[in-house]
């Protein structure tokens, strides 16, 4: 029976944010989806849509007004002890799109990596952190004779892998990626979205993959929910998005997608 | 066609910037012809030097960059070794630039009315009362509203999209003859990119000037581009049309980057990436330098700088697989079958 069970399962959740005493803005409203064990699943819209707000919201870092979020069988909107929260953050993390923002640039990529597991699992002898973190490069694609480096000395792409390693520490069961390629350039957003795709398999990881970019969007998602003005409008397969959309506003957002047209 | 109405032009252009770590050879060899009412788009990944070109044309090289070899000409007179002041004639009258961010191109502290007219006051020496009038025939243009709140607003009350608006707004108060669009829409979403896009085509149509367009998205720059530069380690390894570059590439880069196009990937396939990263241009090994990721490098790639081949008049190659005495290579089968469908896709469009 514990199949049938989503990972996380999102329902009724509406957010507004106070603007003035007068003014509310409705970021989301009434937003039900849920996500299987395993699943990759793409947010997209434009700018300002509630897509990243959405994101926000799982990882507990903005909080809904009604609604219930549930990661399994706990319910994550409501009065946790420290405890119930540090589990949480330890299963759901986040990575986001300027990787330099996100990282310290005062700390060494093995600092910034053995801090979750300081966190999560502080009680383990100091060399097998180590060790740990080693495999980890490895495992992003990262050379780990790279760990006593700074931020500063990394090319965008492997900053990317950083903040991915980091995210990863504790196996977390829910990665929210939220434009984490718009920064990048066309072939580094390949080896990111490619790196995305095998850790999937390797960790059993499930995904949210918010992004305003469709077809990337498609690539990587095994189903697409499409927001506009924090209403979910449409949620389907990739390829049922992609080739047969049936909302307007997500067939605009397909006509967007720069297309190579020669004259 | 009769004789060609070229605005600017750069021949052999050599950059050198002077760092820290040792002198960066940003462009090297670059030769580019502007002409009126067409586009040039600029492709190459971040690092290539792309932009360092463009900023060359505005006479804006960066502290310890220094043109070391090579001619900029603008109405057939060299601008490189001009003044300060002839340079400012030139700037933003003649040519202009839009920016990939606009939030910083426009002043945070000055209403927006208050800069596009300041431009045309200095620029074309009217009076306060005209340039407002101008500037709101401006705003007009470029699809915003020309209302007094419009005028009187600040940057930050503009979105993204709104806010490129203006500052191609701006760019293009005083007619310039060369636009240069630095990636103009990476900081845009898909749909306020496609807005953008379209009104850029606009107003080309009605000024009439030269573009040159900067991006590494060739999906994008194929809907307004005439002709497509490939750019490799600041130089152009591949300049042809743009139906050229699609249709009959030649260059193994322009292979790779054709490849990375998401559109075309079969979804349970592993993305096509380029192996390895660009090189760094502080003295940089000799040869072509894309060979250390390609796998169709010959042993001549190594050793020497392949010179251009002339495959038609109007495409040009550098690569040494289009020597005569070099073997016949394919390109990746993937490519092949994306040219098929796009070949198959114009012949659709030319019988309707």
């Amino acid at each position: 029976m514990n199949n049938t069970i989503p990972l996380l399962s999102v329902q009724n959740v509406s957010l507004s944010f106070k603007q003035s005493r007068h003014h509310q803005v409705h970021a989301l409203k009434n937003i039900s989806f849920s996500i299987k064990q395993g699943e990759i699943f793409g947010l997209v819209g434009e700018s300002g849509s509630g897509k990243s707000t959405m994101g926000r919201a799982i990882a507990r870092l903005v909080t809904p007004q009604t609604g219930s979020i549930k990661l399994e069988t706990r319910e994550l909107l409501c009065k946790m002890t420290s405890k119930e929260r540090l589990d949480s953050s330890r299963d759901i993390q986040m990575i986001f799109q300027d990787p330099m923002s996100a990282l310290n640039p005062k700390w060494t990529v093995m600092q910034m990596l053995l801090e979750p597991l300081h966190i999560h699992q502080g009680k383990l002898p100091k060399q097998e952190k180590e060790d740990t973190v080693f495999t980890m490069m490895q495992q992003v694609g990262l050379d780990p004779a790279f760990a006593n480096r700074y931020v500063h000395e990394f090319s965008g792409g492997q900053r990317q892998r950083i903040s991915i390693a980091r995210a990863l520490m504790n196996r977390p069961k829910l990665l929210i990626c939220d434009e984490s390629i718009a920064a990048l350039d066309l072939s580094i957003q390949a080896q990111i979205v490619n790196l995305l795709k095998s850790l999937r398999e390797q960790f059993n990881l499930s995904m949210i993959f918010i992004s305003h970019d469709l077809s990337m969007v498609h690539y990587i998602s095994d189903r697409i929910g499409v927001i506009y003005k924090g209403d979910l409008l449409e949620i389907a397969d990739a390829d049922t998005i992609y080739y047969h959309p049936q909302h307007d506003y997500t067939k605009s957002l397909l006509h967007a997608i720069p297309k190579i047209t020669l004259v | 066609m009769d004789k060609k109405d070229i605005i600017a032009k750069i021949d052999n252009l050599h950059i050198d910037i002077k760092t820290q770590a040792g002198i960066i050879q940003a462009v090297r060899g670059v030769s580019l012809d502007f002409e009126a009412h067409k586009t040039i788009g600029l492709i190459g990944e971040s690092g290539s030097g792309k932009s360092m070109m463009a900023r060359t044309l505005l006479g804006l090289l960066p502290a310890g960059g220094a043109i070391t070899s090579g001619h900029i000409y603008y109405n057939n007179t060299p601008i490189e070794t001009y003044t300060q002041r002839q340079w400012r004639n030139l700037r933003g009258k003649e040519i202009a630039m839009i920016f990939q961010d606009p939030m910083h191109a426009l002043n945070p502290l000055m209403t927006i009315g208050k800069q596009l007219s300041e431009a045309i006051v200095i620029s074309q020496k009217v009076s306060w009362k005209l340039a407002k009038i101008q500037a709101l025939d401006l705003l007009k243009k470029v699809g915003l509203e020309a209302t007094p709140e419009r005028y009187h607003s600040y940057p930050h009350q503009y979105s993204g999209g709104m806010r490129q608006r203006i500052a191609i707004a701006m760019a293009l108060s005083c007619k310039p003859k060369l636009l240069i669009c630095d990636e103009p829409t990476t900081a845009l979403d898909v749909s306020t990119q496609a807005q953008i896009i379209e009104l850029i085509i606009k107003l080309q149509k009605e000024y009439g000037m030269a573009i040159l367009f900067i991006s590494h998205d060739l999906s994008l720059v194929s809907q307004m581009a005439d002709e497509i530069a490939i750019v490799y380690a600041g130089r152009i390894v591949e300049h042809a049309t743009t139906k050229e570059i699609f249709l009959q590439p030649k260059h193994p880069y322009t292979w790779a980057l054709l490849s990375a196009i998401v559109h075309f990937q079969p979804k349970n396939e592993v993305l096509y990436t380029i192996e390895g990263s660009p090189p760094l241009l502080i003295n940089p090994p000799k040869g072509d330098l894309f060979s250390y990721r390609s796998e169709y490098a010959l042993d001549i790639d190594f050793q020497e700088n392949p010179p251009f081949f002339e495959v038609s008049p109007t495409h040009r190659v550098a690569s040494w697989l289009q020597d005569p005495r070099a073997p016949s290579v394919t390109m990746p089968k993937l490519l092949q079958k994306q040219i098929q469908i796009l070949r198959s896709q114009q012949e659709g469009n030319f019988h309707e």
